[in-house]
């Protein structure tokens, strides 16, 4: 028989590149993992052999991830750039999936035309897709692919014993593990294992003369025959995932990974949360949903006995949390360690060669004549391509998915930053992106300056990070306030981090920079905001890194390589011979168990086509409540969850769709009264949960009690709205509230104000500023400072003054000290304070010493999480001193002044009142900030409070607020000998500067107050300017 | 045993006597032939040395800026060291030390003298801004150099110039411990002056010092309004006399002023300005209801204003208030502010509901078109007298209704 080439596998091949590799070029870059690989690569192309790298989490070890691939995307960079180098790979990663299912496919059912059919279904299945073009998990994909081309030479080495098979699967056997380790361990278990089966059976078979006549004792003679070749192998290979990547080994078990588990939507309840449900298991088992029967009855003919035992495993274990059978399976640790997706992608990767030979026999064998015979030519055609479409469709809209749903922000234009991170030296300091998604990784790849975040969080160091379960400060928004909690301490201590300048992408962050002390440096030509935080030291010169001996450098720089080398080189003689001669040299033995595909089984297929059916149900019941669920109008309720849904969505167009406009509120009025209400509720908050309880008055009027709690970057807000909805027609609607009708006094009017610029160099050159043009830091005075405590919390309270004739950004740091000298804690001033100060003005304080929170990793993590919520550091001693170090430094920025208070009235429970904005810039978030003064008029309390709502120019607010509830107040220390500003001590400052200080000044004016810890109070107004003009 | 101790014996003897190896000295003579002790930067140096054996020797040299090995150029059976390329540039002492076979044999030490030619000043001034008064100041410190880079020796003359308004003066000062410096004490007159150095027809650039204002003194406020009534409508301006120092400068722009309000139940409103060209504005929002204010300003620690006095008429004389059962609704009309005109929009309304004398709800609105209303249908659900109590600018009605 002459060998003719496989024309299904040639198309396959040529379907797929045209395919994967056009629309690779749109999807691969906002994928989420792609971005990280290119990171990876281009440390690559920088130091090939060096593995530390400093640009994320202050320092980590590109050891933690498998090299092979980053180091192929870095190899093929220096032809056209690390973005060629990545998809070059990319359609690497294609031809070798299809082909690598051919083999696999070749392999189990021994039959060419149906393996070409699997290979053609490969091109478009959903799993690969996914993987491919919305998760851009290119190791794993190589690694399986090339596992797949490994299994037929293993099984030639099961059943042959020559010791080229050997050779030729344990160099394949290592490339894959040098592209991704995890493949290879679990590869093991669910390929290799039932393989091994496989071919025991197979000699059985042969052995017994047919299939059927194999029993246990025939099983176990060949398993003994096979005995030693299986070991032989299992020991090779074994130690081959330990060599190849002995210092991935190394590393881990150097540094263990003791962090918090992220949560990740393939171990959710697929039932519960329908959107992990699409994405890990609807998308990636597609079609091969309908197909489940034929998969499960084929797998468990006798066989395929073992892999039919995979699949089973493999298809619990890929659906997650949905029961709790993965759990128990893989225990605690693991289950909360793994991503459970690779396990339904390698279930849906084994049913492909039986999805192949499922159509093989529907479009050209037994099924065609059974379903003609049953059900006619018409049912067969339609059947057909109604499989047909459902194909590409499930491959189209899981390729589309991120393009109607996007997982990341727009692309970004990298060049202004990276030119803003090189001029100037900016690169000296570390930075922080904000709202980039992965794309900061890219960022990332094209500068040399470092960054304190990263997006490979298993490689996490600090602390802050790893006992949070947050992958990045960057999208810490979408983790709720445990990303904002992560993220604030990065912010209030930033020169820990040596962390300068951050860049927005997402103005949900403001006022968070804002209120820690950041001010907006300038907005780039990207929309990029830049925001810079004063009295940084740039990072040292030298830093610190964990070394590794040289031959592991060694060993990781030239091992991964070598094995794609030796693979070639090992396989270029078969490939040769093949492609050369026409001649079939040998037949390979697995093509001797071929299936003769005369009669289907009548059952099965009376047993798909009722499946489909139930399926076919399901989907249109799941579509119809979905439907029904989202009609906005058919309950009060909803129309109260899709109206809070729309507002936090800022879809406003829907929102107004639901007011009832019997009062003809034209859509314009109503977007105009939206749009004027700005502040931290309406701009900056994010919907965390709602709670509503209906009323119903009669049929067509209802009261709704809304409870709802939003997520801000400050803290987190629970509202409690009352709504009245009206019947009209069969649909409900939401009665519109009145807006606040104040009107301002003046239409345009003028204010004289003092504004500052600040050259920072006069001279255009390289060098650091010229000592000519160093500006002299402002002087700050303190006025007072005591270290205190309530209940268990220490906090250092009391007043600055800004002494000075310019404008200060100060920065406050206080030190706890216990009685023997012993060191305790330091934090910066976060909240409590103005950090703009006019020259005279004064500002309260107050210094919590907040420790990272949960550091203990038996410490039990609160299920919710609470923006407020402080973790006091523990304390091995009781502090009893304290140090306080101000610094001042020049800034002219955020000096907005103009919020006073217009009203105010006591009662013993707190104070309501109202703030005016006297300005001519409008307040987007206004803070408030009360002292309390004991009966010496002393400051024993700082607290403060944020205003939800925003105040226009020349309008008025109103404002609530609860006293502190009645905790006492322990003063440890008023001993201000320590107190330092600038680096000298306060003591010669006052001296110098107002030497005639007239003492307690204002405290005629201290409001009295009626509570039991506290006799005065003076409230301080602090500004966020959301939008200056 | 015996045989070991031999051992040890002989092993003794072999240790000691190489000792006695090592130690032996080797006589080399040699000598120093043009012993100079000091030399001018820039001065040719050569160190010539005689020796009666040719010799193989090493100088090595060592200032202020590190140590170096040289070879012997050999001229006639004298060992030459030229220093001139390397070591002639730099002021200061240079010890040298010279080997000959792995022993020092001659120790010296030599000093290279600044040139006394003033080349370039390097002028440091700090800090460029301070305080008006006689207490603070700026150092001007100067470093002259010659044209190696050396400091120039003691006692060399700079002359420092200092320009404030119409006064220019001129200061000799003379270097001592490499550098001279001088202190610019402040005036009493904020302003600027520019500093200026020369030396040796040297000249420095041009700095500059910023005398600012000194701490503030008591100040006088004024009020601006345009009517006493409360309408909580129009602005209410404080304005500070030119605030100025204890030697009449005036502040820096941007001073902040703190404006304390009392009121009538004696609570604390506040407003703040920042001063351009010493004054400094606080304005605020007239109060909804009659009130009196007493307002003082104040710079925390340094200074303050006098108290003003100002009363709040009542804007609001009387208003209606309507139940209208069927609709549920409580109306307040006829808002009228004191020229009979509609009271501005904005105005609050407040309603308090007590049922059975128990506050069951509160609500608040603004007035519009002068008038305001509630919709209280469905507080009214349940049975029993309901008091409506409704405060406006500090007038209050009350109206009851029964739910039978």
């Amino acid at each position: 028989m002459p060998k003719s080439t496989n024309k299904y596998l040639i198309s396959a091949l040529l379907i797929g590149l045209v395919f994967h590799g056009t629309s690779i070029f749109f999807t691969l870059e906002s994928t989420y993992d792609a971005l990280i690989h290119l990171f990876f690569a281009d440390h690559y192309t920088e130091s090939w052999f060096e593995p530390w790298n400093f640009k994320w989490y202050t320092g980590f070890t590109v050891m933690s991830y498998p090299p092979l691939v980053h180091q192929m995307i870095a190899l093929f960079s220096l032809i056209g750039g690390l973005k060629f180098g990545l998809f070059f790979v990319g359609i690497l990663s294609v031809i070798l999936f299809i082909t690598g299912v051919y083999r696999f496919s070749l392999l189990l059912t021994s039959n060419r035309k149906v393996a070409g059919y699997a290979a053609i279904l490969a091109v478009f299945s959903s799993s690969f897709a996914e993987t491919l073009h919305l998760f851009g998990q290119l190791p794993s994909i190589v690694g399986v692919s090339i596992l797949m081309h490994a299994l037929p030479e293993i099984y030639l080495w099961l059943r042959s014993g020559k010791l080229k098979y050997l050779v030729t699967s344990l160099s394949l056997i290592a490339v894959t593990v040098c592209s991704h380790h995890v493949t290879p361990i679990f590869g093991m278990v669910f390929f290799i294992f039932p393989l091994i089966g496989m071919a025991i059976m197979d000699e059985s078979s042969e052995k017994a003369d047919a299939i059927q006549k194999v029993n246990f004792r025939i099983f176990l003679d060949s398993f003994k025959k096979l005995f030693k070749r299986i070991i032989g192998f299992g020991f090779s290979s074994l130690i081959l995932i330990i060599i190849c990547i002995l210092p991935y080994w190394i590393n881990t078990k150097n540094n263990p990974i003791t962090q918090v588990p992220i949560p990740h939507g393939s171990r959710d309840n697929f039932i519960e949360i329908g959107s992990s449900g699409l994405v890990f298991f609807l998308i990636p088992w597609g079609i091969l949903l309908i197909f489940l029967p034929y998969i499960f009855y084929r797998f468990y003919s006798k066989r395929y006995l073992f892999f039919g035992i995979s699949i089973t495993i493999l298809f619990i274990l890929g659906s997650g949390g949905t029961t709790p059978i993965p759990k128990l399976l893989l225990g605690e640790n693991a289950f909360n360690i793994l991503t459970l997706d690779r396990f339904t992608l390698w279930a849906s990767l084994m049913a492909l060669p039986l999805f192949g030979e499922f159509i093989f026999r529907m479009v050209e064998a037994d099924l065609k004549i059974l379903i003609v015979k049953k059900v006619g030519t018409v049912y067969y055609r339609l059947f057909g391509s109604f499989l047909a479409v459902l194909l590409l469709f499930m491959t189209i809209s899981t390729m589309t998915l991120s393009y109607f749903r996007p997982s990341q922000p727009q692309p970004i234009k990298m060049l202004p930053i990276v030119n803003f991170l090189n001029q100037d030296q900016h690169d000296q300091w570390r930075y922080l992106t904000l709202g980039f998604g992965d794309q900061m990784a890219w960022l990332s790849a094209q500068t040399k300056a470092m960054t304190v975040d990263g997006n490979y969080h298993s490689a996490r160091q600090l602390p802050e990070l790893t006992t949070k379960a947050i992958e990045r400060l960057e999208n810490s928004k979408f983790k709720g306030i445990e990303g904002i909690g992560s993220l604030q301490q990065f912010l209030t201590v930033p020169e820990k981090y040596n962390l300068k300048y951050v860049f927005s992408n997402d103005k949900f962050y403001d006022p968070i920079l804002y209120f820690c002390g950041w001010q907006r440096l300038c907005q780039l030509e990207n929309g990029i905001m830049v925001w810079e935080r004063l009295n940084i030291p740039p990072v040292s010169s030298i830093l610190p890194k964990n070394d590794i001996a040289t031959w592991q450098k060694v060993m990781w720089g030239v091992i991964p390589l070598l094995t794609i080398l030796i693979a070639i080189l090992v396989h270029i003689r078969t490939i040769w011979i093949r492609t050369m001669n026409d001649r079939i040299i040998s037949i390979p033995v697995y093509l001797n168990h071929t299936n003769q595909y005369s009669k289907f089984s009548r059952p099965i297929w009376n047993i798909t086509h009722i499946w489909s059916y139930i399926l076919l149900v399901i989907v249109l019941v799941s579509i119809h409540k979905i439907y029904t669920d989202n009609d906005a109008h058919r309950t009060p309720e909803n129309a109260i969850l899709s109206y809070y849904d729309a507002l936090d969505f800022k879809n406003f167009e829907k929102a107004y769709a639901l007011i009832d406009k019997s009062k003809s509120l034209s859509i314009s009025q109503y977007m105009l009264e939206i749009s004027v209400s700005d502040g931290l509720l309406s701009s900056y908050a994010k919907l965390d949960a709602i709670q509503c309880e209906i009323n119903k008055i009669n049929d067509t009027i209802a009261n709704a009690l809304v409870q709802t709690t939003w997520i801000t970057p400050l803290e987190k807000i629970n509202k409690t709205f009352f709504k009245s909805l009206i019947k009209k027609g069969d649909k409900w609607f939401i009665k519109q509230e009145k807006i606040d009708a104040d009107l301002p006094p003046d239409q345009l009017y003028s204010q004289n104000a003092s504004i500052y610029v600040n050259h920072g160099r006069r001279r255009i050159t390289t060098e650091q500023t010229h000592h000519e043009d160093l500006l002299k830091q402002p002087v700050i005075e303190i006025l007072s400072a005591t270290l205190i405590k309530k209940g268990t919390e220490y906090a250092i309270v009391g007043e600055i003054q800004n002494v000075d004739n310019i404008p200060a950004d100060v920065t406050l740091k206080g030190w706890l000290y216990a009685n023997d000298d012993t060191a305790l804690a330091n934090y910066n001033a976060k909240y409590h304070v103005k950090h703009k100060l006019m020259p005279k003005e004064v500002s309260s304080f107050k210094i919590n010493f907040e420790g990272i929170a949960w550091s203990d990793v038996d410490e039990e993590i609160p299920t919710t999480f609470d923006p407020d919520e402080f973790t006091s550091i523990k304390f091995t001693k009781e502090p009893m001193k304290f140090n306080l170090h101000v610094a001042g430094n020049v800034s002219g920025k955020d000096l907005y002044k103009s919020l006073h208070i217009s009203d105010v009235r006591f009662d013993d429970k707190g104070i309501s009142g109202q703030l005016f904005n006297s300005g001519i810039q409008e307040v987007t978030v206004p803070q408030l900030i009360f002292t309390y003064y004991n009966s010496r008029k002393k400051v024993i309390w700082v607290d403060h409070k944020f205003v939800e709502e925003g105040i226009r120019q020349q309008r008025k607010r109103g404002f609530q607020y609860a006293f502190p509830l009645n905790e006492t107040i322990e003063i440890i220390s008023t001993d201000m000998l320590n107190c330092l500003v600038n680096g000298l001590p306060n003591v010669s400052i006052s001296d110098k500067m107002v030497p005639n200080r007239i003492k307690n000044h204002v405290n005629n004016e201290l409001q009295k107050i009626n509570h039991q810890n506290f006799n005065y109070l003076k409230i301080e107004l602090n500004s966020f300017v959301g939008n200056p003009n | 045993m015996k045989r070991t101790a031999t051992y040890i014996i002989i092993l003794l003897f072999i240790l000691v006597s190489s000792f006695a190896l090592i130690n032996e000295e080797v006589e080399h003579n040699v000598e120093l032939v043009n012993a100079q002790k000091t030399y001018t930067a820039g001065d040719q140096i050569v160190l010539t040395f005689s020796s009666s054996t040719a010799l193989k020797a090493n100088l090595y040299v060592s200032n202020s800026y590190g140590t170096t090995f040289l070879e012997p150029m050999i001229k006639d059976d004298l060992l030459v060291f030229d220093l001139t390329q390397d070591l002639n540039h730099n002021s200061g002492w240079i010890n040298w030390a010279l080997e000959v076979d792995k022993e020092i044999a001659i120790r010296g030490s030599f000093n290279i003298k600044p040139h006394q030619d003033v080349a370039q000043i390097e002028s440091y001034l700090g800090p460029n801004t301070i305080q008006t008064g006689e207490k603070d100041f700026a150092m001007m410190v100067l470093l002259l150099l010659d044209k190696y880079n050396n400091p120039v020796a003691d006692s060399t003359k700079a002359i420092v110039k200092n320009q404030y308004l119409d006064d220019i003066s001129s200061s000799d000062i003379y270097t001592s411990n490499l550098i001279c410096y001088k202190n610019f004490y402040a005036k009493k007159t904020a302003g600027r002056a520019l500093v200026s150095s020369e030396s040796d027809n040297t000249y420095s650039k041009e700095y500059t010092i910023d005398i600012l204002p000194n701490v503030p003194i008591d100040f006088k406020i004024e009020v601006n309004r345009d009517h006493g009534f409360a309408d909580g409508n129009q602005l209410a301006e404080f304005k500070t006399s030119i605030i100025k120092d204890q030697f009449d400068n005036i502040v820096s722009d941007g001073t902040y002023v703190d404006f304390f309000i009392r009121n009538k139940n004696g609570d604390v409103l506040k407003t703040s300005g920042v001063t351009v060209m010493g004054t400094a504005i606080g304005s605020i929002v007239h109060p909804d209801q009659p009130d009196e204010w007493s307002v003082k300003a104040y710079i925390p620690g340094m200074a303050e204003s006098n108290e003003i006095n100002i009363e709040y008429k009542q804007a609001i004389k009387e208003f209606d208030l309507i139940f209208e059962q069927e609709t549920g609704t409580l109306s307040v009309d006829g808002l009228k502010s004191f020229m009979n005109q509609l009271i501005p929009d904005g105005q609050r309304v407040e309603l308090k509901i007590t049922k059975d004398k128990v506050l069951t709800h509160e609500f608040q609105e603004t007035a519009r078109n002068g008038k305001a209303s509630f919709i209280i249908k469905d507080v009214l659900l349940s049975k029993g007298t309901f008091t409506f109590e409704v405060r406006v600018a500090g007038l209050m009605k009350e109206l009851q209704h029964t739910n039978l």
